[in-house]
């Protein structure tokens, strides 16, 4: 997919766990799996705000478009 | 739109528009044979059922033949003078013709004689019945496993989506079947039999709603594996 989830490396910037990062944006680590792990087939307005607000970054840091 | 939804419904249209036309044609038929028409009589070729030959010792040695029983649809011939096909207006030199419709009957019908051609038509009937009987049987196990996926739950799945497909597919060939079956038992009768004063001819006796719901099943599979693709989407947005 050409789109590209960047949670992990906010993650690491943050030196934030997945469960935290989880219980913050409201939603089950397995969820958060499938975001960081590409599978995801789509994002909310409110995760992305969510994940944004928890992150305390833009968009645009947590997705990537890139040519296949 | 799916391309296999585009040709199931486009199939599904003409099999209903085709019985709708079908259905007037086959129940509105005029005679349309000129005044002039000579009316045939056919006979039986004297087939005997039971053949008794007299040996050289002069025993009698009977020889049963066997026969088969068939129904056939039958229709007057169309000649005008039949008093079956005009009506019967005292005013009128030529009346009207009526309106006749097929008529079912039962016919005795001798085996072949020749032992090789016997056989093969006993063997093809038997062909035919055992392949019929296991399209029924898988059409049934199919319906069976669906409705137990359905009760667990499972509705927009691959599997669901694929059993109504070939249980579908399956009753499309099924008619299919039934329709060559039925035209080649009407050749055959017709090679064999002359009733007089009627035509033996091809009706398609086979069920349409067979076909019908085939074709719907085959619809409602791919409807399914849409479906199937727009839960997929749903249970993969964060």
């Amino acid at each position: 997919m050409s789109i590209i989830v960047n949670v992990d490396v906010m993650m690491a910037k943050r030196k934030m766990s997945s469960n935290e990062l989880a219980e913050k944006i409201g939603i089950t680590p397995a969820n958060l799996s499938v975001l960081k792990t590409g599978k995801a087939k789509a994002i909310r307005f409110s995760t992305l705000e969510a994940i944004c607000k928890a992150l305390d970054c833009q968009p645009g840091d947590v997705l990537e478009y890139r040519e296949d | 739109m799916n391309k296999k939804l585009k040709i199931y419904s486009t199939l599904l249209i003409v099999a209903i528009v085709g019985f709708a036309l079908a259905g007037y044609f086959h129940f509105h038929y005029e005679t349309s044979v000129s005044y002039e028409d000579e009316i045939l009589y056919f006979e039986m070729d004297g087939e005997e059922y039971v053949k008794n030959d007299t040996l050289q010792d002069g025993t009698i040695k009977s020889e049963w033949q066997p026969t088969f029983e068939l129904t056939v649809n039958v229709r007057p011939k169309q000649n005008p003078r039949h008093p079956t096909l005009r009506s019967k207006d005292p005013m009128s030199i030529f009346p009207d013709p009526v309106k006749v419709e097929m008529q079912k009957v039962k016919v005795k019908v001798p085996f072949l004689k020749d032992e090789s051609i016997k056989n093969s038509v006993v063997a093809g009937v038997v062909a035919v019945i055992a392949i019929m009987s296991v399209m029924y049987i898988w059409i049934f196990c199919l319906v069976v496993k669906l409705i137990k996926r359905i009760r667990r739950g499972e509705v927009f799945t691959q599997q669901i989506s694929k059993y109504m497909e070939t249980s579908g597919i399956l009753m499309v060939v099924a008619y299919l079947s039934e329709v060559v079956i039925g035209y080649i038992m009407t050749v055959t009768v017709l090679s064999q039999v002359k009733i007089a004063y009627y035509d033996i001819e091809f009706v398609n006796e086979a069920n349409p709603m067979l076909i019908i719901t085939g074709l719907a099943l085959m619809i409602i599979s791919q409807i399914i594996l849409m479906g199937k693709d727009l839960k997929e989407e749903q249970e993969l947005t964060i």
